[in-house]
């Protein structure tokens, strides 16, 4: 940014600039400001263009063709004759974003603050011949602005100020910078002018924050923001959406998307969405779903929510009784974090049998070259699939359980395993 | 577990849980100021004013449907799209409108706690506050899903002004001539009770409160029939109330010449009329009314002007986290408990401004409703159709016509008599 002097640099709010009278260059008046076209994909956007509305039209008027010093006066000046601009001459294709239109009066994601607020101004920089966006106005002074009066106001907490010295809220500034603003443009306009490129600020936010931002936007701004995070974070979101608001969005997806969506959950989590939803449509997703998750996912939907079955996760990790120590944690470093529920426990089996327990703490406590069955806990307590959510929860309550895992009635192989944030969930939402 | 069901009971299932907004909301419209004006205008007029439900009817089911379908295609309460659609200045002036206002309908429902209790024999020194409390405490620590299971069952008890009416021994026929070849009158007094029932039918607080609460259960387009359904119960509701009070009031107090000025009144009117039970279920209808409405009326307010200004809103936040959300719904009941427990508040004249005040008010945010509802951009293809165009303009300039009418006619009648 130029910075030669000091007085260089100007700022002023959108609604300062909005309506004001658009003149020729001979002083003729032609229309009035109503839009500012902005280039959206750099950290603080530069005007290219100056919407301006008349009885007949829009018109896209580029920065260079108008006299900039003149936008903070009353009358906006241009630099040529109005009808010798051609109304063509922006490329609406590139990542351009219209400021009244999508981000003025509108509710766009603070990064930052990892909330949806409203915009109530937008502060602008001139330095030069440029004007940047910098910030938006989110406070109560920018409605007082909006109304006209911010200046009466002003006077009467500078009167207020110095009778009692104190801080007047609401004549205070409140700006998010345009760095954290994520403009969530409905569906329409988004897929005209392909503001696809999230911040990179996006990926530093919580996936339940984002869950409860995205239940905060309306139905289009939702689809929106679902079509511009990547299928893992998107899998992680839906996961803590409530199950309306991830069934709607699901839907939403194409069946391809939806399967991969879901391929990146957990399949107990898969599992509880699908069995949400219409037969046929959880049937069209299952089969985009690549083998391994479809069948996991499948054979979970055949217990009910609220049984241990429903409850469980056939991803955990199992050994050989034989297996050594060294052996059994190098195989723990190397799995993969999306397919291992957990690794505080591991599940001993002898052809799928489940005869025992380590946990991490064991593992990490017993000298290498001990073989597992040594150290296994040999009387695990465990659950069969049709047994009630509630005997599951109390389980774990009595044993202080952090995974529980579940094995079929006559056999004794092992299904699944149950843990504990699997319990919470069914304990909260059991509470409501 | 993928569920399997026979497909009416499915249907049944989907529309017990779309059941509500609607539902509620017509039973919201029958508050203090409701039951007031019915009961003044079953006094006063017998049975000559129930031709008026007919327009009423048709007049509230057109602007609800248009609030449920632009709340179920956008997912934006009413709030929202005006903000977002019309700028800040054209916010700012509804919403101080409708704060006003509000607050004068709140205190409209309880000075209906007041009388009401009264009958029972509760001071209103003693009846107000503590309800005032007990309202403050359902707003502040209640959760939605629960208080819409409450709300639900207070509609039913509503259904108890059905009882008053046929303890008071109506003649049927009379009534059905009423309704079939209405007896038209063009005295003041008439339009204006024709202007009031009208307008205590569709307040404009209630747009905003049906469009959220349909966002609030995340209804969505496939549900729309249902939607509809609901909606239509919810007027019928409206209706039905309404004309077994004009009925009650009607078959007692006009046959005996009493005019009344409150809904009280009628109670204790109907005592000896129509025996003391009678007077008692009354009594109670307009209780429950009261303060049904007195808790949805300023949680609704203070959430919708949360929502259209940006400010955090919610029962589910702490008063530090949405600190302009609870000082506005605190600072409603306040404002018009005080203005109830002032001695000798001037109550009629209140009552009779805040209907003044939501009568502007009606048709502000009618025409920004059907401006938005015509909007390809904001509706995508579920824009009106031509026929809801031409009864959604229909009675907007009617009720514009009789708002006006409302307001100049104490001037001209001042005019006739000097």
């Amino acid at each position: 940014m130029e910075t030669r002097n000091s007085g260089y640099n100007t700022p002023f709010f959108f609604s300062q600039i909005l309506g004001k009278a658009v003149l020729d260059p001979d002083k003729t008046y032609i229309g009035e400001v109503f839009d500012f076209i902005v280039h959206a994909g750099t950290t603080y956007p530069k005007v290219m263009a100056i919407c301006v509305k008349n009885k007949r039209e829009e018109r896209n008027i580029p920065l260079n063709q108008i006299e900039v010093d003149s936008i903070r006066s009353d009358e906006v000046i241009l630099k040529e004759f109005f009808e010798t601009i051609p109304s063509d001459n922006i490329d609406l294709s590139e990542s351009v974003l219209a400021l009244k239109k999508t981000v003025y009066d509108r509710q766009i994601v603070d990064l930052n603050g990892a909330k949806v607020i409203r915009v109530n101004d937008i502060r602008l920089l001139k330095s030069g011949s440029e004007i940047s966006v910098t910030d938006v106005d989110v406070g109560y002074r920018g409605i007082l602005r909006r109304l006209g009066v911010e200046d009466i106001v002003g006077k009467f907490a500078d009167i207020i100020r110095f009778i009692a010295p104190k801080n007047i809220s609401i004549y205070n500034y409140t700006f998010v910078s345009w760095e954290y603003v994520h403009p969530v443009l409905p569906k329409s306009q988004h897929d005209a002018i392909k503001l696809t490129v999230p911040k990179e600020q996006f990926k530093n936010l919580n996936p339940a924050d984002l869950a409860d931002i995205i239940e905060e936007l309306d139905y289009e701004q939702r689809e929106t923001l679902i079509n511009q995070i990547p299928d893992d974070v998107a899998a992680k979101v839906l996961s803590e959406t409530d199950s309306k608001t991830t069934q709607e969005l699901l839907v939403t997806q194409n069946e391809e998307r939806a399967a991969d969506i879901l391929e990146q959950m957990a399949p107990d989590k898969a599992a509880d969405i699908l069995g949400d939803m219409q037969e046929d449509k959880a049937l069209g997703i299952i089969k985009q779903m690549e083998a391994e998750d479809a069948e996991a996912v499948t054979e979970l939907l055949e217990y009910s929510d609220n049984t241990a079955g429903g409850l469980m996760t056939p991803e955990f990790i199992s050994f050989n009784p034989n297996t050594m120590v060294v052996n059994a944690i190098q195989e723990l470093v190397k799995a993969p974090e999306e397919d291992i529920e957990t690794i505080y426990e591991t599940f001993i089996v002898d052809n799928n049998k489940l005869i025992g327990t380590v946990s991490l703490r064991q593992l990490l406590v017993t000298p290498g070259h001990k073989s597992l069955s040594e150290i296994m806990n040999k009387k695990p307590t465990s659950i069969t699939p049709d047994e009630s959510a509630k005997k599951v929860a109390e389980l774990f309550s009595k044993y202080n359980l952090l995974t529980l895992p579940v094995v079929a009635k006559e056999t004794g192989e092992i299904e699944g395993i149950i843990t504990v944030d699997d319990v919470v969930e069914y304990l909260t939402r059991n509470w409501q | 577990m993928i569920k399997k069901m026979r497909p009416w009971l499915g249907s049944i299932i989907i529309f017990a849980s779309v059941l509500g907004p609607g539902i509620i909301t017509g039973s919201v419209d029958n508050d203090a100021g409701g039951i007031t004006t019915y009961s003044v205008a079953g006094a006063k007029y017998g049975y000559h004013l129930l031709w008026t439900l007919i327009p009423a009817f048709i007049a509230l089911f057109v602007v609800q449907e248009m609030n449920a379908r632009m709340g179920v295609v956008t997912g934006k309460g009413l709030a929202d799209l005006i903000r977002e659609s019309f700028g800040v200045k054209i916010t700012a002036l509804i919403f101080v409108a409708l704060i006003i206002a509000d607050i004068g309908n709140t205190a409209t429902e309880f000075a209906g706690i007041a009388g009401s209790l009264n009958i029972f024999g509760v001071s209103k020194y003693i009846s107000v506050p503590v309800c005032a409390v007990l309202v403050w405490i359902i707003v502040a620590k209640g959760n939605y899903r629960s208080s819409e299971k409450i709300f639900l069952i207070f509609s039913v008890f509503l259904l108890s002004y059905i009882v008053s009416a046929i303890m008071a021994k109506p003649d049927w026929n009379e009534i059905g001539a009423a309704v079939i070849r209405p007896k038209l009158h063009s005295d003041f007094t008439y339009i204006t009770m024709v202007i009031g029932i009208v307008g205590t039918t569709i307040a404009p607080w209630m747009q905003f409160y049906m469009q959220s609460a349909v966002i609030e259960k995340g209804l969505r387009m496939k549900h729309y029939k249902f939607i509809l359904i609901d909606v239509l119960l919810g007027c019928i509701m409206t209706v039905v109330v309404a004309f077994f009070i004009i009925v009650a009031c009607g078959a007692t107090l006009h046959k005996n010449g009493i005019q009344i000025n409150e809904a009280r009144d009628a109670a204790i009117a109907l005592k000896p009329l129509a025996g003391e039970f009678a007077g008692h279920v009354f009594a109670f209808g307009l209780f429950i009314a009261s303060i049904f409405s007195a808790i949805i009326l300023p949680l609704a307010t203070a959430f919708y002007i949360c929502e259209a200004f940006g400010f955090e809103a919610g029962i589910d936040k702490k008063v530090k986290e949405a600190p302009a959300f609870y000082a506005l719904f605190t600072a409603i009941i306040f404002c018009s408990v005080v203005i109830i427990l002032i001695p000798n508040a001037p109550l009629i004249t209140i009552t009779i401004w805040t209907q003044v005040l939501n009568g502007v008010l009606l048709p502000v945010v009618l025409i920004c409703m059907m401006l938005m509802v015509n909007n390809k951009s904001i509706m995508g293809k579920h824009v009106n159709s031509k026929l809801g165009n031409i009864v959604g303009w229909s009675t907007i300039s009617v009720l514009i016509i009789l708002t006006f009418v409302l307001m100049v006619e104490p001037l001209i009648s001042k005019l006739i008599n000097s």
